[in-house]
């Protein structure tokens, strides 16, 4: 197999890993009580970056970012949501973040029914608006 | 309770609260619809020039320091913004020459019915025949009411300038209105 | 002499001795001039810019009835929303602070945090709040608060500026979950509450 070859196949498994990632800890983030809504990222949201990630062709969840760390089977999750008027930002951001790590390590975790090499899981919650 | 200040909402905005630059949006709309209107005479342009013009405020708002109110600002930009589409649109045009009507513009609504009322439209028509500047400058000055020295800040020129500007406007204006009657 | 001298080819001298450009103007600054009330020539240019005057007037009057008043309504709604619509696309979160502890790996937008303090302040009667800042004294906290308000003329300025800081504390302990070490109340502004918005 060539070295392109290689890449390609690996760049497709990574861009279906990060998908389902991302659907996984989308729905566990907006199922998190004091979640108003998921929101686009900060990186999103910097005037111009929209077309570059677009143009990337990646799959992309509104307010969630998977990227592989440098190590193979390190993921980092990046989640950027609103939290609702009422709940305590720093409660909510802690609960998104425990539930996001609970629901990837039941579907990725060795043991578990969808192990894809997901060998460990780094998450970071930013509260960007209230609402 | 009075509404927050001007100054204060464009300091939320500044420091990027989306939600107070709506309100401001909401309360200037009206107005720079108004003044941009006049001076394109069509609606639509109007309301294509006063979006980007808000567009760009809010991308430059960090830099207004409020030395001049927002509504200066906001009537700065507006302006500029009118004058770029005035001379895309006839790039060159002497004082005097015959000017090309603007398009027709149908529309069922009342207020179509009022602003073709035939006097109206023929100083829309007189108005054509004005330089983007003069133009600009007569509006401010006459449809707007504003004095020369605010309308040199918001086109950027001296009091003087701007005096001989209204001046030629409204002589070109007082002729071709004499003879349209 | 009022104008540019690029605009004397085009302001004509009336037989009279006064140019065009000057009849008009001393007509707007000293409108009982004896020159110009006895004057035909004057008289003959002020009835041309009076013609003018009537068309603009119909064209200002034009835009101020009712249903004008109420295509201005919509056309301000379409505005608004098209406005905000991008508006959203380019938004300014500003800086990322923590939340927590290092350990939690969580953090709030400066925009998101001040959007607290300034709901805080407002909880006030007669408060409104501007500019609100929010700075970290050391990486991990705790953090400042400054904060710039307007009020209305029944507050007494150091109750004012205490019970703002005590609702910003109450808000980043209850609502955020941030240490406030410090908060900083600039009143920019008194309000005339039975009267006109400060300009």
């Amino acid at each position: 197999m060539s070295g392109a070859q290689q890449a390609e196949g690996r760049g497709r498994t990574d861009r279906e890993l990060r998908a389902l990632l991302q659907r996984t800890a989308a729905d566990a983030a907006r199922n998190t009580p004091g979640v108003a809504y998921l929101r686009p990222g900060l990186g999103d949201l910097v005037r111009g970056t929209v077309p570059l990630l677009a143009a990337a062709d990646e799959p992309r969840v509104a307010g969630v970012r998977a990227e592989p760390d440098d190590e193979p089977g390190r993921w980092r999750l990046r989640i950027h949501l609103a939290v609702r008027r009422g709940h305590r930002a720093l409660d909510v951001a802690r609960a998104v973040r425990a539930e996001v790590l609970a629901a990837v390590r039941r579907a990725y975790a060795p043991e578990g029914p969808e192990h894809h090499g997901v060998a460990a899981l780094a998450v970071t919650v930013t509260v960007t608006d209230l609402a | 309770m009075p509404e927050p200040g001007d100054g204060l909402l464009a300091a939320r905005a500044a420091e990027g609260d989306e939600g107070a630059f709506e309100v401001l949006v909401r309360r200037h709309g009206p107005s720079l619809l108004r003044l941009a209107t006049r001076i394109l005479n069509s609606r639509t342009d109007a309301e294509d020039a006063v979006q980007d013009a808000f567009v760009n405020a809010w991308r430059r708002i960090p830099e207004f320091r409020g030395d001049a109110s927002f509504s200066t600002w906001m009537y700065r930009i507006v302006t500029n913004r009118c004058l770029n589409v005035l001379r895309a649109r006839r790039p060159t045009q002497d004082l005097g020459s015959v000017p090309e009507p603007p398009a027709p513009e149908h529309a069922s609504s009342p207020v179509r019915a009022a602003e073709s009322r035939a006097s109206v439209r023929a100083l829309g028509d007189a108005m054509q025949g004005l330089t983007p500047e003069q133009r600009a400058c007569w509006v401010l000055r006459e449809l707007q009411g504003l004095p020369y020295d605010e309308i040199a800040d918001i086109v950027g020129s001296t009091h003087q300038a701007v005096r001989g500007r209204v001046f030629r406007a409204r002589r070109h204006l007082t002729e071709a209105m004499s003879s349209w009657r | 002499m009022a104008l540019g001298d690029d605009a004397y080819e085009e302001d004509p001298a009336l037989p009279c001795g006064r140019t065009l450009s000057e009849v008009w103007e001393k007509a707007e600054e000293t409108p009982d001039d004896p020159h110009a009330a006895g004057c035909p020539h004057c008289q003959e240019a002020l009835t041309r810019l009076g013609v003018l005057d009537d068309y603009v007037r119909e064209a200002r009057d034009s835009t101020a009835d009712e249903a004008a008043e109420a295509a201005d309504a919509a056309a301000t709604e379409r505005l608004t929303a098209r406005v905000m619509d991008l508006v959203r696309t380019e938004l300014r979160p500003g800086r990322t602070l923590p939340l927590g502890e290092p350990a939690d790996d969580v953090w709030i937008t400066e925009a998101a945090a001040a959007k607290a303090f300034r709901a805080a302040a407002e909880t006030l009667p007669a408060v409104y709040a501007g500019s609100c800042r929010v700075a970290l004294t050391a990486p991990e906290g705790p953090m400042t608060v400054s904060m710039e308000v307007e009020a209305g003329l029944r507050w007494e300025l150091p109750e004012l500026a205490e019970q703002v800081r005590r609702r910003v504390r109450a808000a980043a302990d209850e609502a955020v979950g941030v240490t406030v070490s410090a908060v900083d109340v600039r009143i920019v502004d008194l309000i005339d509450e039975s009267g006109e918005e400060p300009a």
